[in-house]
């Protein structure tokens, strides 16, 4: 058992009012949800991962990519690698993300826990993303067993206790297990949804955990070629539409723009994530397939 | 037809069903540089593979090297096909 969230509080001190103001107020009608839309320059990032296939022994997507991004810019901005409870707000004891990704066999989506994500080098994601996928296939990802095992349990039991576990869990700064509940220890969720036949994107809202503990949300859209403004003309260039959710009781538009700016940053030029990394024992980052 | 070039065409078959690749659709085409290798699609090829030949393709076949083309994974399943032919 774990305890994924520091044992005190942040200090209200140290909270920007208005994000006191959201945290303290009632929870309708307001809604603290903010939603930043930009566009990303998605040549290199296309480029990025051609040269990276060439000397992995895993395929490397751009969704593997854009996880690790992620994983980099919450390490530049910690403020924002935490979770409302109840009225307090707690830091993240280690920078974890949640992937979904679709299993189109159960019509289900599988969740992927990927721990340490500041520090887990891009090939090591792709092979936990691709295991996962192998284990799902199979009906034995984590994320599998713990759906058989919740479906075991009788309907209005099963409602009862998601319902009791999600109050609990919003209001209590819980230990975590590591099976079913494991996925709120993460203040992100990824999601790329930029597959073969998927629409272009113009607008995107993610949606909101019932839990509260993925504060933000970050969703990329499919590459398109779109006219731009590059020196004062109009080319055309590989673009690719990124949201991002964030929880106004935790982060104001100036942190969120400046963690959008770091993520367009990485996506735009993710060469530079790897130029600032340290070697890293791919046991020590200990991904968790969900 | 030899086998090599049979589950070539099987494949090629799958891909043009399931992925909106632009423009002609080879062996050769190199399904990472066009985009069109996502989770989903190799979710569905697994599947396909498995069904369609009876070979069962681990998580660590998952690799540019056998998946860039379908000319690469037709030789990966040839391959195991031959190894299952040659055990029994």
């Amino acid at each position: 058992m774990q305890w994924p969230l520091a044992s005190r509080p942040i200090r209200p001190a140290e909270i920007p009012f208005y994000n006191l103001h959201y945290l303290y107020a009632g929870r309708s009608p307001s809604d603290p949800t903010m939603v930043w839309g930009t566009d990303v320059d998605a040549e290199a990032l296309e480029d990025h991962v051609k040269r990276a296939n060439d000397g992995s022994s895993t395929v490397i997507s751009i969704a593997h990519v854009l996880l690790q991004a992620v994983g980099r810019a919450i390490s530049r901005h910690p403020q924002l690698n935490r979770r409302v409870v109840g009225h307090r707000i707690f830091a993240f004891r280690e920078i974890n993300i949640r992937m979904m990704t679709y299993d189109k066999r159960q019509g289900e989506v599988d969740v992927v826990l990927i721990k340490n994500a500041d520090r887990i080098e891009l090939e090591r994601i792709a092979q936990v993303m691709w295991k996962n996928q192998w284990k799902s296939l199979r009906g034995t990802s984590l994320d599998h067993l713990d759906k058989q095992t919740l479906r075991r349990w009788p309907n209005p039991f099963l409602c009862w206790a998601v319902k009791a576990y999600f109050w609990l869990d919003r209001n209590f700064r819980l230990p975590k297990t590591g099976k079913i509940d494991r996925i709120s220890s993460a203040p992100v969720l990824v999601n790329y949804l930029g597959f073969p036949g998927a629409p272009a994107m113009r607008a995107y809202k993610p949606s909101n955990h019932p839990d509260e503990s993925s504060h933000l949300s970050v969703t990329m859209g499919r590459i398109e070629l779109r006219p731009v403004v590059r020196d004062r003309e109009i080319v055309v260039r590989p673009t690719a539409p990124l949201f991002v959710r964030a929880d106004h009781r935790i982060a104001d538009a100036y942190l969120l723009a400046q963690f959008v700016n770091t993520l367009t940053g990485f996506l735009a030029a993710p060469a530079t994530m790897e130029s600032g990394e340290a070697s890293q024992d791919p046991k020590e980052t200990s991904a968790q397939a969900a | 037809m030899n086998g090599q070039t049979f589950v070539e065409k099987q494949l090629l078959a799958f891909l043009l069903e399931n992925t909106p690749v632009s423009g002609p659709l080879e062996p050769t085409t190199d399904l990472i540089e066009t985009g069109a290798l996502d989770s989903l699609l190799v979710t569905d090829l697994v599947l396909f593979v498995e069904s369609r030949f009876g070979v069962a393709l681990g998580a660590g076949s998952i690799s540019p090297r056998h998946f860039r083309s379908v000319e690469c994974l037709a030789r990966l399943i040839v391959a195991k096909l031959e190894k299952a032919r040659e055990a029994a």
